[in-house]
């Protein structure tokens, strides 16, 4: 008797040991079409000249769009049609000015009040009236002085993990901030660990109150394990639905990926882009990854930035095809049915919805000295 | 005329009371600026962030920032790490 328990326990013990990366990403993958838009009607639209160090961060709010020029740190409100309404903060200590030299992340929250991150992992709330609430720092745990030469690393170790700062996207979702991490360090990073694409996390879980991260959520794609280190692609994106769902997209994966609140999986879904090179190379070295990154973004196709669009139901993903093609590439989902894939301009992606228009990412043109949008509506769908 | 260098005396110690008054109430209020400047620096500190490790990127991007882990930008225990984005530069 003793035998059959100690065995049936070891058993279960042996199962209970399934890889944690299945858990993540194993569901049927769907690959439903249905096309019904074949080409877009895209308007270019200027906005109203301000004065800028043409870095900075747009971001669409109610109906109403948001440009934080990164290094000057004022924030300037246009409406719809991109007439501008008002110019607030910039730098100063002042209840009304933002107190930090470089503005990394900027996200409108959900109750309308307003995050700043600067480089030195401060964070900065406001309300919709431009005034300061409070200011804080990421909280990571730990106080330890010597990271750079720590050796035995793990995914697990919180502190480990940095702001995405390559391609930061960051949501809000209750009273949390959820913002895309990677790894940059010596002895633990996607050019050179392994373990990094197995158990490697994406996504940080920061509570707003007080800058602590509560969690560290996620895996990379298995895709990525069909290849010898392509880090190269190896930033994810995603967004929240106002259900608390997440929507996760991988560079080298043309599959999506939605999880719950509870980032159990919930669907997977997708289907590749058109005219995509993916002939990746394998990169292992970190000199060779730093001479390489930037080529490789220019000449490869990969599937770079999700957006939910929830007053209409439709998930638009945008991909870039390389340098050989004149176009990039955006699909619209409804539900996890395919509904189109269209020719946009280079380095196209949708930011936001202001009804009836869907707007892009603004477009910096320092040459001319404009910064502008794109917008294009969709009818019947 | 002992009137007068009684009155004299008694004048000149006057003008030396009330200037040496002005004097400490020029003080007082200097020292009430003084006073809210300390404080003013002192809520400041109180809300400046504790040091980050500001280092250049490793693999790739630029900027001296919080917990990259590539060349160190900037001196231990900044909490500004963009006043060395220079030092990284690529």
């Amino acid at each position: 008797m003793k035998y059959i328990i100690k065995i049936t326990l070891t058993i279960l013990f042996l199962l209970s040991c399934k890889n944690k990366q299945d858990f993540f990403f194993t569901k049927p993958v769907s690959n439903e079409r249905d096309i019904k838009i074949k080409d877009l009607i895209i308007e270019t639209i200027q906005l109203q000249k301000i004065e800028t160090s043409f870095t900075g961060i747009l971001k669409i709010h109610g109906d109403l769009l948001y440009f934080a020029d990164a290094r000057f740190c004022w924030v300037y409100v246009f409406d719809k049609n991109c007439n501008l309404l008002s110019k607030n903060l910039g730098q100063g200590g002042g209840p009304k000015e933002l107190n930090t030299g470089m503005i990394d992340l900027f996200e409108p929250l959900r109750d309308d009040n307003f995050i700043f991150i600067g480089s030195g992992n401060d964070c900065h709330l406001y309300n919709n009236k431009f005034e300061r609430i409070r200011k804080f720092v990421i909280d990571k745990g730990t106080s330890m002085s010597n990271k750079k030469q720590m050796i035995n690393i793990t995914a697990d170790m919180k502190w480990v993990y940095t702001l995405c700062y390559p391609k930061l996207i960051a949501r809000n979702y209750n009273n949390y901030l959820f913002y895309n991490v990677y790894v940059d360090h010596p002895n633990y990073n996607m050019c050179t660990s392994a373990d990094y694409y197995k158990n490697g996390r994406i996504i940080a879980k920061m509570n707003l109150k007080n800058g602590k991260i509560e969690e560290i959520l996620g895996r990379i794609s298995p895709e990525y394990q069909k290849h010898h280190f392509i880090g190269q692609f190896g930033l994810p994106s995603f967004d929240i639905s106002s259900e608390g769902d997440f929507y996760v997209c991988f560079e080298a994966d043309p599959v999506i990926y939605v999880y719950d609140k509870n980032y159990s999986l919930k669907e997977a879904f997708g289907t590749k882009g058109r005219n995509m090179n993916t002939s990746y190379k394998e990169i292992s070295l970190i000199n060779e990854f730093k001479r390489e990154v930037q080529s490789q973004r220019e000449e490869c196709g990969y599937y770079d930035f999700i957006e939910y669009i929830d007053e209409r139901g439709l998930l638009f993903r945008s991909y870039t095809k390389g340098n050989k093609e004149t176009t990039d590439g955006l699909q619209i989902y409804k539900g996890d049915c395919l509904i189109a894939d269209v020719d946009v301009p280079k380095n196209f992606k949708i930011l936001g919805y202001i009804e009836p228009y869907f707007y892009s990412d603004v477009i910096i043109d320092e040459e001319n000295g404009v910064l502008k949008v794109y917008r294009f509506k969709l009818d019947k769908l | 005329m002992k009137k007068k260098v009684l009155f004299g005396l008694g004048a000149l110690a006057i003008l030396a009371m009330l200037t040496f008054n002005v004097s400490l109430t020029k003080d007082s209020q200097n020292g009430e600026i003084s006073l809210n400047s300390i404080e003013t620096v002192a809520v400041a500190q109180a809300e400046d962030p504790p040091g980050v490790n500001c280092n250049c990127p490793l693999l790739w991007g630029t900027g001296c920032k919080a917990d990259n882990y590539g060349a160190t930008c900037a001196p231990d225990g900044t909490t500004q790490c963009w006043l060395y984005d220079r030092n990284c530069a690529s």
